[in-house]
């Protein structure tokens, strides 16, 4: 399963929750905040929604700034 | 105390948390700061380079009054989607409408920041756009219904101070409500003069930050900020051309 997350293809071997992916990606689900084919995902449905073929994730976090 | 939409705000120094070297300088700054209020923004995660600091991960941002910025965001509708992850997020209690117009200068777009507040405010949210020191543009978005007008004192991150007074003064003098100077503050003598002008508040983030002591720094620019709202209150004396002796004229005859 290829996907694209932040603009850049990503291959899986199988289709995956978001949580999923982001555990496979090694990142903090509490730091995150998830668009899903451009709607944005509450973190209590991450393991509702599954990544499918040429979906895109955006992964979005606060940083710095002014 | 002043108010932003249902905001009821002591201190008059608002930080933003760019540019920080670490967490834990970021932390004591905010600290001696005093603000009650954080800005910070959205950007997409790192997915390959996760050992990149995000000093603001470690900030409890539900102990302030939270205030994203729009950076990035170069026309209405980015803006508008900036907010809405945000507000999705539970960190918007206000939002920082900043939509750049030129790469060079940093300065804003008049025209998309105006589209961006009204769409926003239609949406219920506290709308503070950051603009240029343009006094109609001021007016115009304040009959439109934001909740404070961000008017700069000169280029982001320049540290210039206040390049037009006279066009603040105006807009502080026009404006029922906030006025809050954002970005190109560079010292305390800055922040001071835009709260003797009028203004309701300061916005800070690269002359703490990008201080060579920002927890020094921060307690300085607090320091000036009270100083200048303290001297808008009291009222300063007139300029004058002549001379004018402080002790009495009279009295002088043993000498």
């Amino acid at each position: 399963m290829k996907c694209i997350i932040n603009g850049d293809p990503l291959a899986f071997d199988r289709e995956m929750t978001i949580q999923e992916v982001l555990a496979s990606l090694e990142l903090d689900a509490e730091r995150i905040v998830v668009e899903y084919n451009n709607v944005l995902i509450k973190k209590k449905d991450f393991n509702e929604y599954i990544v499918r073929e040429s979906d895109r994730l955006e992964l979005l976090e606060f940083v710095g700034g002014g | 105390m002043f108010r932003i939409g249902p905001f009821e705000l002591k201190a008059r120094l608002l930080l933003g948390t760019g540019k920080f070297e670490d967490e834990e300088i970021q932390a004591r700054a905010i600290e001696a700061s005093g603000t009650e209020v954080l800005t910070f923004a959205v950007r997409r995660m790192s997915l390959y380079d996760r050992g990149l600091p995000n000093p603001l991960a470690d900030v409890n941002l539900k102990n302030f009054v939270t205030f994203p910025n729009t950076a990035g965001a170069k026309t209405a509708e980015e803006a508008v989607r900036i907010a809405e992850i945000a507000d999705h997020a539970g960190v918007c209690d206000m939002i920082k409408v900043e939509v750049i117009g030129d790469d060079k200068t940093l300065l804003p777009d008049p025209l998309e920041t105006y589209e961006a507040c009204r769409t926003l405010l239609e949406r219920g949210y506290t709308v503070c756009p950051y603009t240029s020191d343009d006094v109609v543009l001021a007016r115009k978005l304040e009959e439109l219904g934001v909740h404070a007008i961000m008017p700069l004192a000169s280029p982001i991150g320049t540290g210039r101070g206040i390049s037009n007074p006279l066009n603040l003064r105006y807009i502080i003098e026009q404006a029922e409500i906030p006025v809050i100077v954002d970005a190109g503050i560079g010292s305390p003598r800055d922040a001071c003069h835009a709260m003797e002008l009028g203004a309701d508040a300061v916005l800070l983030n690269t002359a703490i930050s990008a201080a060579k002591d920002p927890v020094k720094m921060a307690k300085a620019m607090k320091l000036g900020i009270e100083a200048g709202r303290l001297s808008h209150e009291a009222g300063r004396i007139p300029v004058k051309y002549t001379a004018e002796a402080s002790s009495p004229a009279d009295g002088l005859g043993f000498l």
